[in-house]
């Protein structure tokens, strides 16, 4: 299995609402690849596209350099794994599993052994007899996903699966769908809304927004270094603070907040204009009580307004004069910090990405 | 503060009033329950007591009916009219109760309300209404010959077709609405997720949309041929005299005739027969869950 999927300036119009704007990816063979987004970004406009369900109003889809795009669905050869999982209800788990075998016209003891290491796949061989009614959400989840790879298809496209199931249950599937994917190899193209599943599983996100594509990588590169506010905000927790660039110093770019000068260390060369932000992860900043050595640079006093403790960590809000409230997110040892105590927030010169922009039109996007 | 009041509002206020609600409970129940038993239940008991006592006491009329030529032959012709309108009327009503369970939301009301609408006319006047259309000097054979494209007018009265079209036209709603609330219940991802694993849309109609309409169609049969068996003005406006089904020959023996036994036997053939198909029914279409949820 070598296939690699493009996906060429795809743009699909409804009316005048473009559910999919120029999007363009490639998809490597083997790759566990999630669009990620908000509900009405287009992400399971594009899944459909690639199943075939949709077709687009201009663009490409080709597999492996051959253009798939006016092929139906049933020509294509691709698993698909829908939100409700679409189960066969009048078929059990056999006949669902081996209904794919059958349409392709396999042979009996073929498609039995296939059933059957399609079945063990998922460990419910046990329940080959069952009819999807009988299943719990898990199981009749696993048996769509054996159902889906178990004619070898090139692509596996999965429509938010875990969405129906409750969360101690979705955080094992998410496990075991990311085991499974290693075990077969197959391509899986993943679409949820949810930033903690595409985090943990994917090898690259894309982060799609008003049918555009906003920022395409590897959990860890838009983490750390989200290319907007946007992705800042869906991906996690961030702090932003209004920023302004007063300069260079070497390598670093000099910024303020408020009347408190910053150094950030980037390898990237950025593009700003407008108002600006800092966006900082939570979890990167350290607390400093006043009464420690005096201030140095990359620090900003405030005042401790919330604390919450989860077990290791504290969640402290601290709200400042230069910036309003900041959340820190801190390891803090036994000491408790005190409400109305003083503080210092500080960060190293290579915590931060700045951003165009102020958080406050995005607020309705927040995912926190 | 909370602790004072919590005395006050305690558990007397809630369930307190049980005897005067069971008592509502019952009337409701018992006087629908006497209001059928008087005006219902003694006109059918009446019938089958007929049936075996006139003229004499004993099963005469039913042999009557076994043996009897020309009552077999409108038993065949009851048979044979309503075997093709339920068929006719599952074909048409399965294809627009599709049609309306796979077109956006908009469209789908308003086919609702169309097919709602027809309940509005009353069976006279529609029947008049297709006689119009139909006999010889009607709209539909006047408009083909001055086509040109008959000569002679088509019979479409005073014979099997009419009454084939007149019972179809009458019948489509009974068959639309079971099977459009069967389909409606068939998650609509199945039939895209057949294809996706490869089956043509034929296939995919054929091997997981239809068998998961078949209690749908097998409820709108029935309730097709229920009312189709007792079906009378249609046949006998359309049927001129010429295709007679039980339900209007039952009139005639009571009305003309006067044989009253032979009358009251044949309805309670018929009575028999659609109670049987009823009971088919509640097992396809859940008529029996329905009721009993008191609690």
């Amino acid at each position: 299995m070598k296939e690699k999927l493009t996906i060429d300036s795809v743009k699909k119009l409804y009316g005048s609402f473009a559910a999919l704007d120029d999007v363009s990816i490639q998809i490597d063979a083997g790759e566990f690849m999630t669009l990620l987004g908000p509900s009405g970004s287009g992400k399971t406009t594009l899944l459909m596209t690639i199943a075939g369900f949709v077709e687009p109003t201009s663009g490409d889809v080709t597999l492996d350099g051959v253009q798939i795009t006016p092929l139906p669905p049933e020509r294509r050869n691709f698993g698909v794994v829908f939100q409700g999982y679409a189960l066969f209800p009048h078929m059990t788990v056999w006949g669902n599993v081996g209904y794919p075998l059958r349409v392709r016209g396999m042979n009996r003891n073929e498609a039995e052994t296939k059933i059957q290491s399609a079945l063990e796949l998922i460990q419910l061989s046990h329940l080959a007899d069952r009819y999807p009614k009988q299943l719990s959400g898990g199981q009749q989840q696993r048996v769509a996903l054996a159902r889906s790879l178990v004619f070898s298809p090139e692509l596996l496209l999965l429509d938010e699966p875990l969405s129906a199931l409750d969360r101690a249950l979705r955080k094992d599937l998410q496990l075991e769908l990311k085991d499974l994917h290693e075990r077969v190899g197959t391509t899986f193209i993943y679409v949820t809304h949810d930033q903690e599943e595409a985090l943990s599983m994917s090898d690259r996100i894309a982060i799609l927004r008003d049918g555009r594509i906003e920022q395409l990588g590897t959990p860890e590169s838009l983490y750390e270094k989200p290319n907007s506010i946007f992705v800042a905000n869906f991906l996690g927790k961030s702090n932003f603070l209004p920023a302004q660039v007063v300069g260079k110093n070497g390598a670093a770019i000099k910024y303020e907040v408020g009347s408190f000068e910053f150094n950030l260390k980037s390898e990237d060369i950025l593009e700003l204009h407008g108002d600006l932000s800092v966006a900082l992860r939570p979890e990167r900043l350290s607390l400093r009580n006043d009464e420690d050595t005096s201030p140095t640079i990359n620090s900003m006093p405030g005042q401790i307004k919330k604390v919450s403790y989860f077990g290791k960590l504290y969640e402290v809000i601290v709200t400042t004069d230069a910036a309003g409230d900041i959340m820190v997110i801190a390891d803090l040892g036994c000491r408790r910090p005190r409400v109305g105590e003083t503080v210092w927030i500080s960060w190293s010169e290579s915590t931060g990405v700045l951003l165009t922009g102020r958080p406050s039109e995005m607020d309705d996007a927040y995912a926190g | 503060m909370p602790t004072q009041d919590e005395s006050l509002v305690g558990p007397r206020s809630i369930a307190k009033p049980l005897l005067p609600q069971n008592a509502a409970y019952w009337f409701m129940v018992l006087l629908p329950a006497g209001f059928l038993a008087g005006l219902y239940l003694t006109p059918v008991i009446s019938v089958m007591v007929r049936s075996v006592t006139e003229p004499v006491i004993g099963f005469g009329n039913y042999s009557v009916i076994l043996e009897n030529t020309a009552i077999q032959s409108v038993l065949g012709k009851t048979v044979y009219i309503c075997a093709v309108t339920t068929g006719l009327s599952l074909l048409f009503g399965y294809i627009t109760a599709y049609a309306m369970s796979q077109v956006p939301q908009r469209e789908q009301r308003l086919m609702f309300l169309l097919v709602i609408l027809s309940f509005w006319i009353s069976v006279l006047i529609r029947t008049f209404a297709w006689i119009a259309v139909l006999q010889p000097r009607g709209l539909l054979n006047g408009m083909l010959i001055g086509l040109g494209l008959i000569d002679s007018p088509l019979r479409l009265v005073r014979n099997d077709i009419g009454v084939i079209i007149g019972m179809v036209h009458y019948m489509l709603p009974y068959a639309i609405l079971p099977l459009f609330a069967n389909m409606q219940t068939i998650d609509r991802s199945l039939v895209p997720a057949a294809r996706a694993m490869g089956a043509s849309p034929r296939r995919a109609f054929f091997t997981v949309f239809f068998p998961l309409s078949l209690p749908g169609l097998a409820g709108a049969a029935i309730l097709v041929l229920i009312f189709s068996s007792g079906f009378y003005i249609t046949p006998a406006l359309l049927g001129g005299g010429k295709v007679v089904m039980v339900a209007e020959y039952i009139s005639v023996q009571m009305s003309e005739t006067l044989k009253w036994g032979l009358a009251t036997s044949l309805a309670t053939c018929l009575m028999v027969v659609v109670l049987a198909l009823t009971m088919l029914m509640s097992r396809f279409m859940d008529v029996g869950s329905s009721g009993g949820k008191t609690g």
